[in-house]
């Protein structure tokens, strides 16, 4: 009956209530020197960073050198800005597309809903649609995903951090460049209301169900995407008091989903709904809970020289990326950190003065993406103000950074960049990084970000020695490895999209 | 040092009074004080209520934002109030189980309550109290019980059903779902009290089960002025057993 929480105790608790109560400072920090990631070799024709790993410091925040932006083994070789990203982009085949920010609509942006980019010529992309159903209309936060077999693009509606009601599926297997609205009524401009909570969003990897979790209270409902033109929500219910981001093992039967506060993740057998048993129900398998971090995101799965492990990322409190064994699942413990040198605590003063002007999030990271699930050689991240970090993961515990991109900036760009969740930011200041005691240091300022950094948080996809990704202000990118480094060129994929 | 051969005696024997107290508590053996009020200690099913309670009430919740959004007046004042009692006491036994330092969500749902035998559940419609059909619950093989059913829980065809309606058609359908809903939390609550170790968990087992119970009556009241019936409690609702939310997964996969 008893689920280990190895690292759940009377300290924990009291961080957690000192955490709901906004008095986050307080939790000792568990990070250890041997945490760290090895810096990358940079090879020619990179820009390197010019101080801590993942930093732009001030003096180049003021100098304008960040303007120029930051490369490792690695450039980028196309790009869309149109109007910018909100949050969580999507590619699939050589089109992009940029997630939805519900601040465009009253800031009176002119085509409102998801601006869809065909990269065939990566000289020349183009923008061919902006969809807007009303899921695509209201802002899609979290929730836009493509399931890659299937060819389906699904985005939930989130107007402002909680959201749903209304999803909308597309088939962008046909025309990438043209979704297709599949569950459209009143003359396909329109979806019927369905009752479910989003903040986050994803497929079951067999296609047949998105799954969408609700933040605060946790909670979490599958639908039935079989049918794409008729879902149906066929579960709904909590994992706790609250939740994030999530994927599943690959038979889609144990669900990894992220907790808060405190940060951590549970595993769920979620195998009933899976299997499409009538009134299913959920059940816990284990948590697992840490204190240095804070707001963990995506837990992804793989398998490494025959062993099991997650990948968990904290969007807040420099948490870092996580190693976790689940050899064990129901003992799971981290193994490992990866912690980029701006995330160490006794960076704490710097990072605090450098991000809190450039909106609420800092140097954490956001979303990664594996090459693959078995023996994975590359570990992509998001990583907000520290741009788009590629690691060298074929130890698992040996996980060293070859490669890192972080756009160019454009400070005073927020006039134009409507869709940009982070240049549309209402306000700024370094709340992600209370857990470590900055709370006393808060600074609030009101208007737009001085965008002196980017915000990339967008899932990384690689597509042969790519990565397509969307950063808030940059738009859409394709980046492309250089100096041996990364996946080796196929031709297939980079091929296929061209076709 | 102690010679006198009768102190040590009375001084063991206390020690071992002492530490049969201690291992009966640890054991959630009651001695027979039923309310002791200083048993802190939780359980299976005081943990097992907390966890699995929470769950129940949060589709209350869900029921109940759909009856603030649609319901006529005197349903939307019945979602409000079960909304605004039932998400109290959900964040009481989240509380609770960070307290006790235990997951959210159970491993095995229900488990704590497969060899609870009580077999009543309010019918206000009827008689004041009746036995419900057969409900699996008491049953030694909880795995196999269809636990949404056996708790009075909407299945989630009954729930897309009620988003699907409007006007007196959804009120009789809330009614009569919330109704068949707090039949499965008074007997959660009955459980409860009769199994939970802890005074706390006992006593918001009573408060639950006496207010759900005139809940169940005053919502029935409503349920026959608008002309609706009772659901029955703890079989499948007839209505939806021709529209199983089973699908052929190899059928449409086409996309």
């Amino acid at each position: 009956m008893k689920i280990p929480i190895p690292i759940l105790s009377q300290r924990m608790s009291a961080c957690l209530l000192l955490s709901i109560l906004l008095a986050f400072f307080g939790c000792q920090s568990q990070t250890q020197p041997e945490d760290m990631v090895p810096r990358a070799e940079c090879g020619p024709g990179s820009r390197p960073e010019t101080a801590l790993q993942g930093q732009i410091p001030h003096k180049d925040r003021i100098s304008g050198r960040s303007t120029e932006g930051y490369s490792c083994n690695m450039k980028r070789v196309s790009h869309y800005q149109g109007t910018g990203n909100a949050t969580i982009g999507a590619s699939y085949s050589y089109c992009m597309y940029a997630g939805s920010f519900s601040f465009a609509l009253l800031k009176g942006i002119e085509n409102p809903g998801v601006q869809v980019v065909s990269f065939a010529d990566l000289d020349n992309p183009v923008l061919t649609d902006v969809i807007n159903s009303p899921a695509m209309r209201l802002g899609t936060w979290e929730t836009l995903k493509v399931h890659e077999e299937r060819g389906l693009l699904i985005g939930a509606a989130v107007p402002l951090v909680f959201g749903g009601g209304f999803l909308s599926i597309y088939d962008v297997k046909t025309d990438c460049g043209h979704p297709r609205l599949l569950n459209g009524i009143d003359n396909d401009s329109n979806t019927a209301v369905m009752p479910f909570r989003a903040h986050e969003g994803a497929f079951s990897p067999d296609g047949m169900t998105y799954w969408a979790s609700g933040l605060v209270p946790g909670t979490i409902h599958a639908i039935d995407i079989t049918d794409p033109s008729k879902p149906e929500v066929i579960f709904g219910g909590l994992t706790g008091l609250d939740n994030h981001g999530f994927s599943f093992s690959p038979d889609g039967k144990r669900l990894y989903i992220s907790n808060q506060f405190p940060a951590g993740v549970n595993i769920m057998d979620v195998s009933e709904i899976q299997e499409r048993k009538e009134n299913p129900v959920m059940r816990a398998i284990s948590a697992l809970r840490w204190t240095d971090g804070l707001i963990t995101q995506i837990p992804i799965p793989f398998r490494s020289q025959g062993k099991d492990y997650l990948i968990a990322v904290d969007e807040g409190g420099s948490g870092g990326v996580r190693l976790i064994d689940i050899n064990d699942v129901n003992k799971p413990f981290v193994a490992r950190k990866y912690e980029l040198e701006i995330n160490r605590p006794e960076h704490r003063v710097e990072r605090t003065k450098e991000t809190d002007k450039s909106g609420v999030f800092g140097y954490e990271g956001h979303y990664c993406t594996l090459q693959r699930f078995d023996n994975p050689q590359y570990l992509a991240c998001s990583y907000t103000q520290s741009g788009i970090r590629v690691f060298d993961i074929s130890e698992p515990m040996q996980a060293k950074e070859v490669a890192y991109y972080m756009p160019p900036t454009e400070p005073g760009a927020h006039t134009r960049l409507l869709n940009s969740a982070h240049a549309q930011s209402p306000f700024a200041t370094n709340y992600v990084d209370i857990a470590n005691g900055n709370l006393l240091g808060l600074n609030i300022t009101l208007g737009p970000p001085d965008m002196t950094a980017d915000w990339c948080m967008s899932q990384p996809r690689f597509v042969d020695n790519q990565i397509w990704v969307h950063c808030d202000d940059a738009g859409a990118m394709v980046l492309e490895f250089s100096n041996g480094v990364g996946p080796k060129a196929s031709g297939t994929q980079a091929q296929e999209a061209a076709q | 040092m102690i010679t006198n051969p009768r102190i040590t005696f009375a001084f063991v024997l206390l020690l071992l009074a002492g530490l049969l107290w201690s291992l009966m508590q640890l054991s959630g053996q009651h001695t027979g004080n039923h309310d002791e009020a200083s048993n802190f200690i939780p359980q299976a099913a005081d943990i097992g209520f907390a966890q699995d309670m929470a769950v129940h009430h949060h589709q209350a919740v869900e029921m109940s934002e759909l009856a603030i959004l649609r319901g006529g007046d005197e349903v939307k004042l019945w979602g409000a109030r079960i909304q605004g009692i039932q998400l109290q006491e959900i964040g009481r036994f989240f509380g609770w189980l960070d307290i006790w330092n235990q997951p959210h969500i159970a491993t095995e749902p229900m488990a704590w309550m497969h060899d609870f035998h009580q077999t009543e559940v309010p019918q206000p419609l009827s008689t004041e109290y009746s036995h419900h059909h057969h409900a699996n619950h008491h049953s030694n093989h909880h795995q196999e019980m269809d636990i949404v059913v056996a708790m009075g829980m909407a299945t989630p065809a009954e729930m897309n059903q009620l988003r699907e309606l409007e006007g007196d058609a959804f009120d009789i359908l809330f009614l009569q779902l919330m109704i068949r809903h707090h039949q499965g939390g008074v007997l959660m609550a009955q459980a409860g009290i009769e199994k939970a170790a802890t005074y706390v968990v006992r006593n918001v087992c009573k408060v639950i089960a006496q207010g759900q119970t005139k809940e169940i009556f005053d919502m029935a009241i409503l349920l026959k002025a608008k002309g609706g019936q009772l659901l029955p409690f703890g079989v499948p609702n007839p209505a939806n057993l021709n529209k199983p939310n089973i699908k052929n997964t190899q059928s449409t996969a086409s996309l």
